[in-house]
């Protein structure tokens, strides 16, 4: 026994049958290829092509079970119909593998929170950065609109692009590193005191950068992944 | 609320029930839930997967791909220790919510449909 199935191109079997036996084999690898769309760039390859070969064996166990009583075409339709709808399939397995484990010791932290992390820590800082420079400046007044026109537009910024560089598991990162970069401007406003900027930045940051950062990156990570979804789709009919 | 949102709820709890006694895989898995409910547990046997991945990922099933002369390799899930025990304890669950729910739909009279 091993942990990973060997990888050999594994098809339903289509040696020794016709032309139209192929074609309907085909209909089953179109379907494998629209569960595994959702998956790509969000599973590693070798474990999608490890669902796919699972989901590969049940489907050719129902082909078999259903072919007892009836023609081989009827018989594949009914067992991917049994089987469900390819994208609800693909998405839900989606959904559970972006779906956090039990917390385990030295879990690795995910490439998204980095990316959360450097681009809204980044853009933290440049906000704490003008505020701080406006007080020293005592412009705050006839900076203000700059202020606020900087502050509305990072987390928007921040969420595209994080979203464009990590689009698995974006949201809870963006939700993470939001609440541990708004605890973090608390404690600066804090020290700010007698100057309220920091504090109004800080809660700022929680009601106005948390929601527009994930709706955000949430929307660009959606259109990324339908993107390349696409382009998937699009290489694998060309190759077939 | 359907028969199939019902089902959803509690795919865990059936796939668990099913691996208790020996390790199957997925499509068995499916089969065997048809066979054991007399056919009246029908579902989508593609929601089988996000489950047993689910599953698996929390350490209550282990899968295990199997290699065999001549057969293409076959995934088989069993039961863990911690598996059993959520297992009793989903059961003990499932039990008192019966209870509470019969009780109450108990007392109400049953109507035939026309």
């Amino acid at each position: 026994m091993s942990n990973q199935p060997d990888l050999r191109i594994v098809s339903l079997d289509p040696s020794d049958n016709s032309a139209d036996e192929l074609r309907l084999f085909e209909r089953v690898e179109d379907y494998l290829d629209h569960v595994c769309a959702p998956l790509v760039d969000l599973v590693p390859y070798r474990a999608r092509q490890a669902f796919r070969e699972e989901i590969r064996q049940h489907i050719t166990f129902l082909v078999e079970e259903h072919r007892q009583a009836a023609s081989l075409e009827e018989a594949i339709e009914s067992a991917l119909q049994e089987f469900g709808e390819p994208w609800m399939v693909g998405e839900a397995l989606a959904e559970e593998w972006s779906r956090k484990g039990p917390l385990r010791p030295g879990r690795r932290i995910g490439a998204a929170s980095l990316h959360a992390f450097s681009l809204f820590g980044l853009a933290t800082a440049i906000n704490l950065a003008v505020i701080e420079v406006s007080l020293l400046e005592h412009c705050e007044e006839a900076c203000y609109p700059y202020m606020l026109f900087l502050a509305a537009l990072s987390p928007i910024l921040a969420g595209c692009l994080t979203g464009l560089k990590a689009y698995g598991q974006t949201l809870r990162s963006v939700i993470y590193v939001s609440l541990f970069l708004f605890l973090d401007t608390l404690v600066t406003g804090f020290l700010m005191l007698p100057d309220l900027e920091g504090i109004h930045f800080a809660l700022f940051q929680a009601l106005f950068w948390l929601p527009m950062g994930c709706a955000s990156a949430a929307l660009t990570a959606t259109l990324v992944r339908s993107h390349r979804r696409a382009g998937f789709l699009r290489a694998v009919r060309r190759t077939g | 609320m359907d028969e199939r949102d019902l089902l959803r709820g509690n795919t865990p709890t059936l796939v668990l029930a099913v691996l208790w006694d020996a390790p199957l895989h997925g499509y068995a898995i499916a089969r065997e839930i048809n066979r054991r409910s007399d056919n009246a547990l029908q579902f989508k046997q593609g929601t089988l997967y996000p489950a047993l991945h689910a599953l698996e990922k929390d350490g209550l099933i282990a899968g295990e791909w199997e290699l065999q002369a001549g057969e293409r390799p076959r995934k088989v899930y069993q039961i863990t220790e911690a598996g059993r025990t959520e297992l009793q304890r989903l059961m003990q669950t499932w039990h008192r919510f019966s209870i509470a729910v019969n009780t109450i739909i108990g007392s109400v009279p049953h109507e035939q449909p026309a």
